[in-house]
């Protein structure tokens, strides 16, 4: 007898993997807890944490929007203006480190820096430099709103049940006065590069697992019963700054957060990890579940991942029972397909496609 | 030979034709022509061969084109100025950014019937199309001070000179609807509503309100030029009036 007579068949890759249809693969997930319709479940982070957040509504959960938009603004206008894209209006969270400041901001901790970049009359958050895509009125048109997403975020914070955060990347720029982060480089999707204020780091797991392991902890603290799932973003950068070629780079910072992931679901009871980045990924699929870019999602790839992420729980659970199809405290999510998905990062294409 | 004014929309006109026809109404210039539907199904209505087609009622005769009139008027369910000046105050509480908020505006007229039925009419006419909001509740708390204005200025700044706003005789001094206007109201076939219509009884106006309604519309209206005074009557009325001054008091102030 050694420990692999009785494991079971999901522990072979050639039953459970290599003798089956893709469409045939089970067991991926094994989650840790329950979530009920009624539970209000929060989406943050990276682009495909917007799939999530649809996905949940779309199966009658209560995916909760602490920051709908207001009454009588069409689903278009909401979508153009960023309501409803994530569960508050914070724009893209692409690394822990950035988790971690929206955090201290929604806590208390520290304030958030009166930086405002203005271009051509127009005022932009750095924070969330495409919230509106034609930027804000003024100075403090920009301050207000920020303020109000913090609000939110806090909300989501205090009254979530389960908080969805997708991990994306590693790169991030920081002010180097100051040690705050940008979710975007400076200059690309607004603002103005400057090459002694804004610094490029490309964070190690020390680095996102200390941010993230406080982010988590402080969340905790200030709602006892939060519970956390963690996913790593299966979409490739879209562009790097590491000197390194962008498909390497890609993987140096998907296994980075994958890793981080890891150690805080085996650090916190109350933390789960789904495989989102694995399964589309996975040599098994064969990149079907790609765009011909060969970095986006395609639809049949998200309905891939979501079906495995509530057959999972519906196989360990159960059926959570009857679901409302309109579950969703605060509004439908924006996303109505892949070409919805709003990605800052993304507008780094434009700089390649000049060359 | 007069020149067809269409006024098209939900139960509201009701009333504005009730009191054409019970006062027998005629103006010299314009024949008023009327098309109702309920307002949940205003947005039916539909264009067909450059003809309104799908209203429920219709006083227009036969084969009445759009290309017809001389100018239309919508008047089915789109937000009052005081729903838009509520939304938009209820915006700003939540750190709305000016942008949005027009948006909001935009998004909260274009969605409703008559703005629905507004694009579809413009396909097939170009002449001068006015639109105006849903009645205001009878029975509406009395606004904030500006709001009613606030609520006109932003449904401006959407509609422009499109918008016909209803005229002043139809509020009280605190901007609440005249209750004597809705007492007695009919709806899109000139009878008292029923069913489900009599819940909201309060949207409707009686043939007196209809009255305002419509001479505030015929008032929009340019005359055609033969049927204007001469240029020089207004001076000449003035003239009178200053000479019949004159008559009554001595010219102390010639010397002064």
């Amino acid at each position: 007898m050694n420990p692999y007579d009785n494991l079971p068949e999901k522990a072979y890759w050639k039953p459970a993997v290599a003798q089956r249809s893709l469409f045939d693969l089970v067991d991926l997930w094994d989650p840790r807890f329950p979530i009920s319709p009624k539970d209000a479940v929060v989406t943050f982070g990276s682009c495909f944490a917007q799939h999530i957040g649809r996905a949940m509504l779309s199966r009658g959960f209560n995916w909760f929007s602490a920051e709908p938009g207001p009454v009588g603004l069409s689903a278009a206008s909401r979508a153009k203006f960023n309501y409803n894209v994530f569960s508050a209006r914070t724009g893209n969270i692409y690394t822990t480190s950035l988790l971690h400041q929206w955090v201290k901001w929604a806590t208390g901790v520290t304030s958030p820096p009166d930086e405002v970049w203005e271009v051509k009359g127009r005022y932009y958050d750095p924070f969330r430099p495409a919230i509106e895509p034609d930027g804000f009125a003024s100075k403090d048109e920009v301050l207000e709103s920020r303020e109000r997403a913090i609000e939110a975020f806090a909300t989501c914070i205090r009254d979530a049940k389960v908080f969805v955060f997708t991990l994306g990347l590693t790169e991030s720029w920081l002010n180097s006065e100051y040690g705050y982060e940008y979710p975007v480089c400076p200059g690309t999707v607004a603002g103005t590069f400057n090459s002694e204020k804004h610094v490029f780091r490309n964070q190690d797991y020390t680095e996102c697992l200390a941010s993230l392991m406080h982010a988590i902890k402080a969340m905790r603290q200030q709602n006892g019963s939060i519970r956390v799932i963690l996913t790593v973003s299966p979409v490739p950068l879209t562009a790097t700054n590491s000197g390194n070629h962008v498909l390497v780079a890609t993987m140096h910072s998907k296994s980075i957060l994958r890793a981080v992931a890891g150690k805080a679901v085996n650090h916190f009871d109350f933390v789960d990890y789904f495989p989102s980045y694995e399964i589309i990924n996975s040599p098994a699929v064969r990149g079907t579940f790609f765009e011909p870019n060969m970095r986006s999602v395609n639809p049949r790839g998200v309905a891939f991942v979501m079906d495995q992420f509530f057959h999972s729980l519906i196989g360990k659970f159960g059926s959570p029972g009857e679901l409302p199809v309109s579950g969703a405290s605060g509004g439908a999510p924006a996303v109505s397909t892949a070409d919805d998905i709003v990605c800052e990062e993304e507008l780094l294409e434009a700089f390649g496609d000049a060359k | 030979m007069k020149a067809p004014v269409a006024i098209f929309g939900s139960s509201f006109i009701g009333a504005l034709r009730k009191w054409t026809e019970t006062t027998s109404f005629q103006d010299p210039d314009f024949t008023i022509e009327f098309m109702a539907t309920s307002g949940a199904k205003t947005p039916v209505a539909r264009v067909e061969d450059g003809r309104v087609v799908d209203f429920k009622y219709s006083s227009a005769p036969d084969g009445r084109r759009l290309s017809d009139y001389v100018a239309i008027f919508l008047y089915a369910r789109m937000p009052t100025p005081l729903d838009i000046a509520a939304r938009y105050k209820a915006a700003r509480e939540s750190g709305c950014s000016r942008q949005v908020i027009l948006a909001m505006v935009r998004d909260s007229l274009e969605e409703s019937p008559n703005l629905i039925l507004f694009r579809r009419i413009r396909e097939a006419f170009h002449g001068q199309i006015y639109l105006v909001s849903s009645n205001i509740p009878s029975d509406v708390a009395p606004p904030e001070p500006g709001d009613y204005q606030l609520g006109v200025s932003l449904i401006r700044e959407v509609l422009g000179d499109k918008y016909h706003e209803f005229p002043s005789e139809m509020f009280n001094r605190d901007l609440t609807p005249r209750l004597e206007l809705y007492k007695g109201s009919v709806t899109y076939n000139g009878e008292a509503p029923t069913g489900d219509q009599s819940k909201h009884d309060r949207n409707h106006l009686n043939p007196e309100g209809g009255s305002i309604v419509l001479r505030s519309m015929v008032a929009r209206l340019a005359r055609p030029r033969s049927q204007k005074q001469a240029w020089w009557q207004p001076i000449a009325t003035m003239f009178k009036k200053l000479m019949a001054a004159l008559r009554r008091r001595p010219l102390s102030y010639a010397s002064a």
